[in-house]
């Protein structure tokens, strides 16, 4: 039983040597991967904090990559603007990648596509809200912020972290992928994503009221955190709310009424074009219920600018 | 806490130590510690139920006891009754009391009469399903006496509690798993190194298959309006293999966590998607739970030694009670009625012939495994879907709607990468069985290289803190 505690305990010495060497060699590739193509989608995040100097950031999910067509915006303002919403990144990624942006760089202005039910929380999109987190773990050693926010995912989320390779888990294929290919990406868009008009079959309306409703206040005071240091380092922050082929009645709910609260507290100005009759009475210009096709987003940003421009000029 | 938490990974060294360190000194102190041990496991998922388990536990142990002091065949069914009567009793009130009540509205709203009679709030105690029918088949056994009844309660009670096979199997019975705990355990490197291997791989299939495949599943199943049927056909065959790889996955590390403290466990599954009839598919597929409908239900109405219609009947009713065994819902009774049918389809296609289906791999019987698995794949469409309607929604979307498949393409990249390997030792398992070990190998490097790799795999592919198991909901 002795020597079988010592053969394993030999072992395991082992198992984290090798951990530690392969973690350190995934970040040195990791970030070799990145100067060699900083513009990928894969690594948005890491482009935010590291080279991003655009005067007007655009951040949210997939409604925000596909609805905002950043040249209009800095054509129309005359400020630089990038667009680093990322698919599948809900209101925790999206509240990090401002708070780590934050700590290089100060835009003048926060355009956040944060989604009425950001301050709920959902059972289906729980877990990939905290998979996409995985973008920040490079930062972890780098930053108290980040490092609080995914110690926060769970009570051992700390002793996860010390594995050099788990900090690069569902990774591999993006640090690895640049090194396989010679595209290089040429983002004339400013990191807009624009969605074919046509291919497709156009959505029909949902009208289904949305299956959760509660006020998750951990993310309240996560959010109230990220609008107080904006307004400290005098950075201009607008909610914007897309155009949606649906209704989900979320304006109902207890998110939004808590949002609204927060809204009300930090002043912040908001667009709201979530159920907008000029987009709602015209499915061609959705792909789906949740995301505007080309022509829909740049409908929407000859409604959206004007307002903008309205609003930063007060 | 699950298999794959932080805190098992904490509580299991420590139990182990103490098992064959401090309470080695008997089979009292080891199954007292299994008991206290498996308690505290149970508990930590919800304290408040603890008592039930005992009660289900203890009801089975004394009837057994009052059996054994029986010369009275009567009293003995009685006796035997009255603890299936309870046991059962406190499940089907746990579990389907609402399924009751809903299908009690339904009934009278066909007729155009609107009842206002609520649901009521019920926790399902998790592993009710597995620990009720463990204790069940020991009160069974008793009555046939084909086991004698213990008065080792420490024993009986780290039979019914043991922790690794509490939540989701494999279900013990008495003939085969309490015997175990009658006699001392003695440390067995083999068996620990093959429980830990075990525990390895299971771990693997969990979180770098099951997990991973489900983030894709779990997208397209909560969005079916929006995706057409050529998505939603390939998401069925995502969820085949995900449900296998889930439940595999968990029953591997359940039987190593058992071999770390040598009590055997009954093997849960043997390559399912391998089987070349779903009759065969049966016989590979939750094997702890069919051979306990097999033994429990199936032989004592008469098997297959009665006429034909009765047959029928036979394997309906197992099917079907196993499908609403799985939950409380018409979707998993026409899971089960979709078994039950293809089984009785495949007595009258092939007749007894069936037993001559040889193992081998011909060209007739790769054309039978991938129908096998289209056929199985077919009826998990109902076992996934959140009802009877979003489940036919589905199949008709499958037949009617085509067009271009959803991508996520890292999380099926990871998927495939991880299921090749697995496909790969499944095959060899399965058709060159002994030929070629990694794990088993001789030489310890290639062994140590071998779990390296696995254990870099779990941290680079894994899926962590995802999904609970799919079956702790039953």
């Amino acid at each position: 039983m002795k020597k079988y505690i010592i053969k394993f305990a030999i072992f395991a010495a082992v198992v984290i040597l090798v951990d530690f060497l392969a973690g350190l060699a995934l970040d040195a590739i990791q970030h070799k991967a990145f100067e060699k193509n900083p513009l990928r989608f894969e690594v948005r995040a890491m482009y935010a904090i590291e080279q991003a100097e655009s005067e007007v950031d655009i951040i949210g999910a997939s409604d925000a990559s596909h609805s905002y067509v950043s040249n209009m915006i800095a054509d129309s303002l005359g400020l630089t603007t990038f667009n680093y919403g990322k698919d599948g990144c809900f209101f925790i990624w999206q509240n990090c990648l401002i708070n780590l942006m934050l700590e290089r760089h100060t835009p003048k202005v926060v355009l956040w596509e944060i989604g009425k039910g950001a301050l709920a929380t959902s059972e289906t999109n729980e877990d990939r809200e905290w998979q996409s987190i995985k973008d920040f773990y490079p930062y972890y050693h780098k930053s108290d912020y980040c490092k609080n926010l995914i110690d926060g995912r769970s009570r051992f989320q700390k002793a996860y972290m010390l594995s050099g390779l788990y900090r690069h888990n569902s990774d591999l294929l993006s640090v690895i992928e640049p090194f396989f290919s010679n595209e290089t990406i040429d983002d004339s868009n400013n990191g807009y994503l624009p969605i074919a008009n046509e291919g497709y079959l156009y959505p029909k309306f949902i009208d289904k009221a949305l299956a959760y409703d509660n006020v998750n206040s951990w993310k309240a005071d996560l959010l109230k955190g990220t609008l107080g240091l904006c307004r400290d380092k005098n950075v201009k922050v607008v909610f914007c709310f897309s155009p949606k082929y649906q209704n989900e009645y979320v304006e109902q709910t207890s998110q939004w009424q808590a949002m609204k609260t927060v809204i009300d507290e930090y002043d912040i100005p908001v667009i709201d074009y979530y159920n907008d009759t000029l987009f709602i009475s015209d499915s061609t210009l959705f792909k789906d219920n949740r995301h505007l096709n080309d022509r829909g987003a740049r409908l929407y940003m000859e409604h959206f600018i004007p307002e903008l421009k309205q609003m930063l000029a007060k | 806490m699950a298999f794959t938490s932080f805190e098992f990974f904490i509580f299991l060294p420590i139990v182990f130590l103490l098992y064959w360190l401090v309470f080695k000194k008997d089979k009292q102190w080891q199954n007292g510690l299994l008991v206290a041990a498996s308690l505290v496991f149970y508990g930590w998922w919800d304290w408040r139920f603890l008592g039930l388990l005992l009660v289900t536990a203890l009801s089975s142990f004394f009837g057994g006891l009052c059996m054994s002091k029986s010369f009275s065949q009567r009293k003995r069914w009685w006796i035997s009754f009255g603890v299936i009567v309870l046991n059962v009793g406190i499940l089907v009130y746990y579990k389907y009391t609402n399924f009751f009540i809903q299908s009690f509205v339904d009934a009278f709203r066909l007729f155009g009469k609107e009842l206002s009679v609520s649901t009521l709030h019920i926790i399902l105690p998790v592993g009710i399903s597995f620990y009720t029918f463990t204790a069940l088949s020991y009160s069974i056994d008793v009555y046939q006496k084909k086991v004698e009844a213990t008065k080792d309660i420490l024993a009986y009670l780290a039979y019914v509690t043991f922790f690794p096979a509490i939540l989701s199997g494999p279900i013990s019975r008495a003939t085969k798993q309490l015997p175990q705990y009658f006699v001392k355990r003695g440390f067995d490197s083999g068996k620990v190194t093959t429980g830990l291997q075990m525990l390895l791989w299971g771990l693997f299939m969990k979180l770098c298959v099951a997990d991973r495949l489900g983030i894709y599943v779990d997208a397209v199943y909560a969005n079916v309006p929006q995706h057409n049927g050529t998505t939603l056909l390939f998401t069925s065959v995502l969820y085949t293999l995900q449900i296998y790889c889930d439940f595999a996955g968990y029953s591997l590390m359940a039987i190593g966590s058992g071999k770390v403290f040598g009590i055997e466990l009954q093997t849960n599954f043997i390559r399912p998607y391998f089987a070349k009839t779903v009759t065969d598919f049966w016989r590979r597929w939750h094997i702890s739970l069919t051979t306990w409908f097999r033994d429990y239900i199936y032989f004592p109405m008469g098997g297959n030694r009665v006429p034909r219609p009765r047959w029928v009947l036979n394997i309906m009713v197992v099917f079907l009670v196993s499908g609403i065994w799985h939950g409380a819902a018409y979707n998993f009774l026409i899971w089960g009625g979709v078994h039950g049918l293809l089984q009785v389809a495949e007595k009258l296609l092939y007749g007894d012939k069936i037993k001559q289906i040889s193992d081998k791999i011909t060209f007739p019987n790769i054309i039978r495994t991938i129908v096998t698995f289209f056929l199985v794949s077919f009826a998990w469409i109902f076992f996934r879907a959140e009802n009877v309607d979003a489940a036919f929604v589905i199949v008709g979307k499958i037949f009617t709607t085509h067009g271009s498949l959803f991508v996520d393409a890292s999380t099926l990249v990871y998927g495939f990468l991880c299921l090749a390997i697995l496909a790969v030792k499944d095959f060899m398992d399965e058709y060159w069985n002994g030929r070629v070990k990694l794990y088993g190998n001789r030489c310890m490097a290639v062994r140590w290289v071998s779990y390296v790799v696995t254990i870099t795999l779990v941290l680079l592919f894994g899926v962590f803190q995802g999904s609970s198991f799919i079956y702790f909901q039953f």
